[in-house]
C-alpha cells in the first residue's frame, strides 16, 4: 500500500544517506576518546573513594602538593613551604596565576576549608588533622598550619595519590558538610568538567581550561607540569570488554584504561595499538579475616591459611603473563621504601599438606566458613580460587556470591555466620594505598572500631602511633619494619601478591607517562 | 469512545498504586544500603550513619513512602542518591536512545515480518511457509546477547560498515543517528520478526477463509487486491495486539542489548541503580515504565477502532 | 491488556465466525490424531540434552568445579574436548553439569508458575471483587519489565539457584494466570457449566471437576513455553551479573564468564549457547506440537 511504501522508502533513503556520512564530527581529531570501564557516579572525591571519581577529580581539580615517581611530595599549586618553629608550623605559599574555572583566583581562604573537609573523611587526612592545632590565613597567597607536635608527614598526606586525595576547591564548595556529597564541580585543574554533557553510566566530557598555568618541570608521577595537551577529553563508559576491544581496534576510541589481562595479547597483535604499564605501583590483593567470629578468631587457624596460600598460584588466576604478576611478601607495596620480607616466612610455606596438618593442630572442628565474593569480575574469580584453596585445606566453606552493594553491607555484620555474618572476603588496593602504615586501612589492630575484620592488636596500634610521631626517617623505617613483623605474627590479613594492570591506546596517542593514578594530562594525539 | 478512554485511564491508577507499593516494599527488604555504597571502604560507622540521616533513610518506611507519593503527585520524582541529579532529568537523558532502539526494532520487525507472513499465508505449506516455521522456532532460541555479538562481529568488526558501540543523538545528524541504531535494532528484531510473521500468517489465514473474501474472489478481484485491501485490514487487529504486548518483552531484550552495545539507555541505568541501591531512580523508572505500558495498551485498544469498524466502545 | 485483546487473540485461529468450518473441524477431530512431527523432534532433542545432563558423572570423570590455574583458556584438545575456561575448569564437564542447573531452573519455574498461575486464573472469575483484585495485581506485575523485576528479586534474596527459580516464577506466573482466566471466562458460558451450577455443585467442585480439565490442555502448552522463557531469563540474568552464583555452573553463567573473551575463545560462549538453543528449540517444538494436537480449534490464546 502507498503508506507502507512511502515509509519503506524513507527508511532506505535514510540508510543510504547514513552510509554516505562518516561518524562523528570534525572535532574527533582534537578529542581524546577514553574507554573508562568504571562509571562516574559521584562528583565528590571527599565523600566517595570510587576510582572513577578520583580520575574525574584529577582532571577537574588541582592539588596543593603532589608526589613524584618516588612518592616524594613536591609542590604543585604551592610554590613551596617552609618549616617554622622546630617543625611545629608549616607556611605554605601559593603560585602565581592560579584560577578556578569561573575565573576567580585561588586564595588561601579556599585552601584551608578544602584541607579541613578532606581531613574529616580521609584516613591519612584525619591522622594529619589529629596533629593540627590550627590553620590560619596569612594573606591571599599564604597560609599557616600550626601543629600540636612535629609531624613530618604533612606534605606526604597533602600530596598522597590514593583515595581520597586532597583537592583544592572554592571556599563555597569546601565549606559544605563532609558527609553531604557535592553535586557540582568547580575546580582549578587543567580541564573543565562539562556538566551538561554528563550522562551518569554512559559518558562524560571535559574541555581544556585555557587559564591553567602548568608548572615548568616535566611530569614525574603526579608531580610536574600538568599540561592540558588536547582540546577535549571524552569518557565512554563501556563495561563489556569485548565491545570495548572492538571499539578500540576499529578506531572509535583512542585509549582504554583497564583492558583485561586475557585480551592483552590480541591488542598487542594489532599494529595500531600500543600496550603499556603505566602504574608502577600495581594492584595488591588481600584475604581479610573476620577476627570476631570462629574459626578465624583463632590465630593458629589464620596461620594455617597463611601456610596454604601460594601467591604464585593465586595470581595466575588474574594473569598468565609472568611479567605482570609479582608475589610480594610484605605488607607494604614491593619496590617502595618500607617493603621488606622481614617476618614473612610463614607466607612462603605454600604447602597444602602442612597447612592441613596445622589446621588440625589448631583445633578446627569443621566450623562453617562463609566466603563473601563478588559474582563477577576479577575479584570474583579470585574469590573462587580462595574458595577452592580453603576447601582443599579441609575447611567447610560456603561461597556466598553477592553484588557489591550487598557486599558493602554484609561485611559490616559482626554477627555469627549462622545469622548472616561472614568469615573471610577478598579485597584489593593499589600500591599507593599500602605505601605506609598511615594509608593502609587494614594494617590496624583497632578492634571493633576499625575496618571490617576488626583485628584486635594493641601492640600494632601502638607501633603505628609511634611511627606517625617519629621525626627521624631512619626511626620511621625501623618502626615500619617492626609493624610488619608484628602483622605477620598476628596476621590481621594475608597479602596475596601484586598484579600490574596495563593500558592500551592507539599509536597516534602521545605523551602517555608512568603515574600511580589515571592521569590524563600531558596526553595528546598526533593527527 | 472518549468515556471509554477515560475509564481505562482511571482504572490504571490502582494498578500504578499496586506497583508503587510493591517496588517500595521490595527495596525496603533488599539488603545493601546506598549510604554504605556511597561511604566507601574507609568510612567509619558514624560517617555512614550521618550519610544515612542526610539521605533521609533513617525515617520509618511509611513516612518515606508517603513523602515519595506526595512528591510524585507534584511531578517530582526525587533525586539520584549518587549523582544528585533529578530523576526526571536522568530519565529524560536516557529516553531517546531506548525509545529509538525500541521503535526501530519494532519498525524493522513489522516491515519484514508482515510481508513474510502474508507471503506465507498466500501459499500455505509452500517454501516460505515452511521456512517461517523453522525460523520461528529458532528465533526464540537464540539468546539476545549471542545475536548481538554475532551481528557486531560481522558488520562492525569485520566489515566495518557500522559502529561497534555507542549512540549518536538525532541532533548530531540523521545519518550518524540511524547508523548507530542499525545493529541494536537488528538484534532486537531477531526476537520479534518471526513472531510478527507467524501472527500475521495465522491471522491472514483466518481472514482469508471468511465468506466475504470468497465473495470478492468470485466477483473477480485480483489476488493482490484481496490480500491487501480486504484481508490485511481485518487481520491487523491481532498484529497490533502483539506489537503492543511485545513492547514489554522487547524492553527486556533492550536491557541486554544496551549492555552489549554500550548504549546509554534506560535499561542500563536501571540495572546500575538496582545494583547500587539508588532507590529514587529505581522507583521513578518503574513507575514511568508501568505508566508507559498502560498507555501503550490504551493506544493499542484505540487503534482497533481505526482498523475494525465493527469494534465500538 | 484488556479483555477485548484477550478475545481477539483467542479468536485468532478459531474459525468461530463460520459455523460450517467449525463443524467440519469437529468432524475431523474425531479421527485419531497423528502425532505432529514437532513433538517428535522436540522430545528427541530434549531427551538427548537431558540424558547428557543427568548422566554427566558417567560421561566425564572431571569435576566441573576443579580449578587448574596452569591450564587456563585452552582450546579444545584431547584432554578437554571443549577447552577450558578462565580458571582452568574443563568446559565439557561444566556444560554437562550446567545443563542440570539450566534445565532444573526451566522445569521448576515452569511447574511452579503453572501451579500458581492456574490457581489464580481458576479462582479469579469466581466473583467480581476477587477478579478485580487479582487482575489488578497481575496487570501491575506484568507492566514491570520482566528482567528488571528478576534482577531486583535476586538482589533482595541473594544469588542462588533457588532464588533465580523464585524470581522467574514471580515473573511468569501473571502471564499464565491471565491466559487461564480468559479460558475459564469463555468456558464458563458453556452449557455444561450452567448445568452444574443449576444442579447445585459448589464452586470448588466445579473448578476442580469441570473447569480444570477444560483448561488443562492450554495449561500444558503454556507451561512448555514458560519453561523456555525461564531458561532464557536465567541466561539473561547471569549475563548481566545477577543470576546463579559462579561456582555452580549453569549455561547462563558459563556464557557470562566467557563474554569478554569470545573473540579469542569463542567456544566459551558458543558451545553453551548451542546447548541452550537446542534445548529451547526442543521445548518450543514440543509446545507447538502439543498445541496443534490438544487444541486444534480450542480456546487458544
Amino acid at each position: 500500500m502507498l503508506r507502507r511504501d512511502v515509509l519503506r522508502g524513507l527508511v532506505f533513503g535514510g540508510l543510504a544517506g547514513a552510509a554516505a556520512c562518516g561518524r562523528g564530527g570534525a572535532s574527533a581529531a582534537n578529542t581524546l576518546r577514553i574507554i573508562h570501564s568504571q562509571n562516574l557516579a559521584s562528583l565528590d572525591p571527599v565523600t566517595t573513594t570510587e576510582p572513577a571519581t578520583k580520575d574525574f577529580a584529577f582532571l577537574t581539580y588541582d592539588q596543593l602538593v603532589a608526589v613524584d615517581a618516588n612518592f616524594t611530595p613536591r609542590p604543585q599549586m604551592a610554590e613551596g613551604w617552609t618549616l617554622e618553629d622546630n617543625g611545629r608550623s608549616y607556611l605554605f605559599a601559593l603560585r602565581d596565576g592560579l584560577k578556578f574555572h569561573d575565573g576567580e583566583p585561588v586564595r588561601s581562604q579556599d585552601c584551608i576549608p578544602s584541607i579541613r573537609r578532606w581531613g574529616a573523611r580521609d584516613g591519612f587526612g584525619s591522622l594529619a588533622m589529629s596533629f593540627v592545632d590550627d590553620m590560619q590565613v596569612v594573606d591571599d597567597r599564604r597560609f599557616r598550619i600550626k601543629l600540636k607536635q612535629p609531624f613530618a608527614l604533612l606534605p606526604d598526606a597533602l600530596g598522597k595519590a590514593t583515595a581520597s586525595e586532597c583537592f583544592i576547591m572554592p571556599e563555597r564548595l569546601a565549606s559544605t558538610d563532609p558527609t553531604k556529597p557535592l553535586l557540582e564541580a568547580l575546580g582549578s585543574g587543567p580541564y573543565r568538567f562539562l556538566k551538561d554533557e554528563w550522562v551518569s553510566g554512559s559518558h562524560a566530557a571535559w574541555a581544556r581550561f585555557d587559564g591553567y598555568v602548568p608548572r615548568a618541570e616535566p611530569v614525574s608521577g603526579t608531580a610536574g607540569g600538568r599540561i592540558p595537551a588536547i582540546g577535549r577529553i571524552e569518557w565512554s563508559i563501556i563495561s563489556d570488554p569485548s565491545t570495548a576491544m572492538a571499539a578500540l581496534m576499529a578506531g572509535e576510541q583512542d585509549y582504554w584504561d583497564t583492558p583485561p589481562a586475557e585480551l592483552i595479547p590480541t591488542l598487542k597483535g594489532d599494529p595500531n595499538i600500543r600496550v603499556a604499564s603505566r602504574n608502577p605501583a600495581g594492584g595488591y590483593m588481600m584475604l581479610q579475616f573476620n577476627h570476631l567470629q570462629p574459626p578465624f578468631d583463632n590465630l593458629a587457624v589464620r596461620r594455617a591459611v597463611a601456610m596454604a596460600v601460594d601467591q604464585r598460584q593465586f595470581l595466575n588466576a588474574i594473569s598468565n603473563d609472568p611479567a605482570l604478576r609479582r608475589p610480594c611478601y610484605s605488607v607494604y607495596a614491593c619496590g617502595t621504601p618500607y617493603a621488606s620480607e622481614a617476618g614473612a616466612d610463614i607466607l612462603k610455606v605454600a604447602d597444602i599438606t602442612k597447612a592441613r596438618a596445622a589446621l588440625q593442630a589448631a583445633g578446627y572442628q569443621g566450623e562453617k566458613v562463609v566466603l563473601l565474593g563478588l559474582q563477577a569480575g576479577p575479584s570474583g574469580s579470585l574469590a573462587q580460587v580462595a574458595d577452592d584453596l580453603l576447601r582443599r585445606m579441609g575447611m567447610n566453606v560456603e561461597f556466598v556470591a553477592v553484588d557489591f552493594a550487598t557486599m558493602a553491607q554484609r561485611r559490616q555484620s559482626k554477627a555469627p555466620v549462622a545469622q548472616g555474618g561472614w568469615s573471610v572476603f577478598l579485597t584489593g588496593w593499589t600500591g599507593g594505598d599500602i605505601l605506609n602504615p598511615a594509608v593502609n586501612p587494614m594494617l590496624r589492630g583497632a578492634g571493633v572500631k576499625g575496618f571490617p575484620g576488626w583485628a584486635n592488636d594493641p601492640q600494632l596500634e601502638d607501633l603505628r602511633h609511634q611511627w606517625a610521631a617519629a621525626v627521624d626517617p631512619a626511626e620511621r623505617q625501623r618502626l615500619a619494619t617492626a609493624i610488619q613483623v608484628e602483622a605477620f605474627s598476628t596476621l590481621p590479613y594475608i597479602p596475596l601478591g601484586s598484579v600490574f594492570g596495563q593500558v592500551a591506546y592507539r599509536s597516534n596517542v602521545t605523551g602517555v607517562f608512568p603515574a600511580p593514578v589515571a592521569a590524563y594530562w600531558n596526553i595528546g594525539k598526533k593527527v | 469512545m472518549f468515556a471509554y478512554a477515560l475509564r481505562r485511564l482511571l482504572l490504571a491508577v490502582p494498578v500504578l498504586g499496586v506497583i508503587s507499593v510493591f517496588v517500595f516494599s521490595l527495596l525496603y527488604l533488599t539488603p545493601g544500603d546506598p549510604a554504605l555504597v556511597m561511604a566507601g571502604d574507609q568510612a567509619t560507622p558514624d560517617d555512614v550513619e550521618r550519610i544515612r540521616v542526610s539521605l533521609g533513610l533513617d525515617r520509618p518506611p511509611l513516612e518515606r513512602f508517603g513523602g515519595w507519593i506526595w512528591r510524585v503527585l507534584h511531578g517530582d520524582l526525587g533525586h539520584s542518591i549518587f549523582s544528585g541529579q533529578p530523576v526526571t532529568y536522568m530519565i529524560g537523558q536516557r529516553l531517546e536512545p531506548t525509545l529509538s532502539i525500541l521503535a526501530a526494532g519494532v519498525i524493522v520487525s513489522v516491515l519484514v515480518g508482515v510481508p513474510v507472513g502474508i507471503a506465507a499465508a498466500n501459499r500455505r505449506g509452500g517454501p516460505i511457509d515452511r521456512t517461517l516455521s523453522v525460523a520461528v522456532a529458532t528465533s526464540y532460541a537464540i539468546p539476545v546477547f549471542v545475536a548481538g555479538y554475532a551481528l557486531a562481529f560481522v558488520f562492525a568488526s569485520w566489515l566495518r560498515w557500522l559502529p561497534v558501540e555507542g549512540f549518536t543523538p538525532l541532533e548530531n545528524g540523521v545519518g550518524p543517528y540511524l547508523r548507530s541504531l542499525i545493529l541494536p535494532a537488528l538484534t532486537l528484531s531477531v526476537l520479534f520478526t518471526a513472531l510478527i510473521a507467524s501472527v500475521t500468517r495465522a491471522s491472514m489465514l483466518e481472514t482469508l477463509s471468511q465468506d466475504y473474501v470468497r465473495t470478492a474472489a468470485a466477483k473477480g478481484a485480483g489476488r493482490m487486491r484481496i490480500l491487501f485491501h480486504h484481508a490485511l485490514k481485518n487481520a491487523a487487529v491481532p498484529i497490533v495486539t502483539i506489537v503492543g504486548g511485545g513492547v514489554a518483552t522487547l524492553i527486556g531484550g533492550a536491557v541486554v542489548i544496551e549492555n552489549v552495545f554500550a548504549i546509554p539507555g534506560i535499561g542500563t541505568m536501571t540495572v546500575d541503580a538496582i545494583l547500587h541501591r539508588d532507590y529514587p531512580v529505581i522507583q521513578g523508572v518503574v513507575l514511568l515504565t508501568s505508566a508507559g505500558y498502560v498507555l501503550i495498551n490504551l493506544l493499542v485498544d484505540l487503534c482497533y477502532v481505526l482498523l475494525d469498524p465493527r469494534i465500538r466502545y | 491488556m484488556s479483555e477485548r485483546t484477550d478475545t481477539a487473540l483467542r479468536d485468532l485461529v478459531t474459525a468461530r465466525r463460520s459455523p460450517e468450518v467449525a463443524t467440519l473441524r469437529l468432524r475431523r477431530a474425531r479421527r485419531p490424531m497423528p502425532v505432529a512431527w514437532e513433538v517428535l523432534v522436540g522430545v528427541g532433542l530434549l531427551a538427548v540434552v537431558a540424558a547428557l545432563a543427568i548422566f554427566a558423572p558417567l560421561i566425564t570423570p572431571i569435576d566441573p568445579r576443579a580449578l587448574a590455574l596452569d591450564q587456563r583458556l585452552l582450546p579444545p584438545t584431547a584432554g578437554h574436548p571443549f577447552g577450558t575456561d578462565d580458571l582452568g575448569r574443563d568446559l565439557f564437564a561444566r556444560v554437562l553439569y550446567g545443563g542440570r542447573v539450566s534445565l532444573g531452573v526451566g522445569v521448576a519455574a515452569a511447574l511452579l508458575s503453572a501451579l500458581a498461575g492456574a490457581t489464580l486464573g481458576l479462582i479469579a472469575p469466581v466473583n467480581r471483587a476477587l477478579d478485580m483484585l487479582i487482575m489488578r495485581i497481575v496487570d501491575g506485575m506484568m507492566s514491570i519489565p520482566a528482567i528488571l523485576l528478576a534482577i531486583a528479586l535476586v538482589a533482595v534474596a541473594g544469588a542462588s539457584v533457588e532464588n533465580v527459580i523464585i524470581a522467574v516464577t514471580v515473573v511468569e506466573t501473571p502471564r499464565i494466570a491471565r491466559i487461564i482466566r480468559a479460558a475459564v471466562l469463555s468456558l464458563r458460558e458453556r452449557p455444561f457449566i450452567d448445568a452444574a451450577v443449576t444442579a447445585g455443585s459448589s464452586w470448588p467442585r466445579i473448578i476442580l471437576r469441570h473447569l480444570l480439565p477444560g483448561v488443562a490442555s492450554q495449561l500444558i502448552v503454556q507451561t512448555a513455553f514458560v519453561c523456555a522463557a525461564a531458561m532464557m531469563i536465567e541466561a539473561g540474568l547471569s549475563f548481566i551479573g545477577a543470576g546463579t552464583p559462579p561456582t555452580t555452573p549453569s549455561w547462563g553463567n558459563i556464557m557470562a564468564d566467557g563474554r569478554s573473551l569470545w573473540q579469542i575463545r569463542p567456544n566459551l560462549i558458543f558451545i553453551p549457547a548451542a546447548f541452550l538453543s537446542a534445548t529451547l528449540i526442543g521445548v518450543n517444538l514440543v509446545g507447538d506440537g502439543l498445541r496443534k494436537a490438544l487444541d486444534p480449534d480450542g480456546t487458544r490464546a
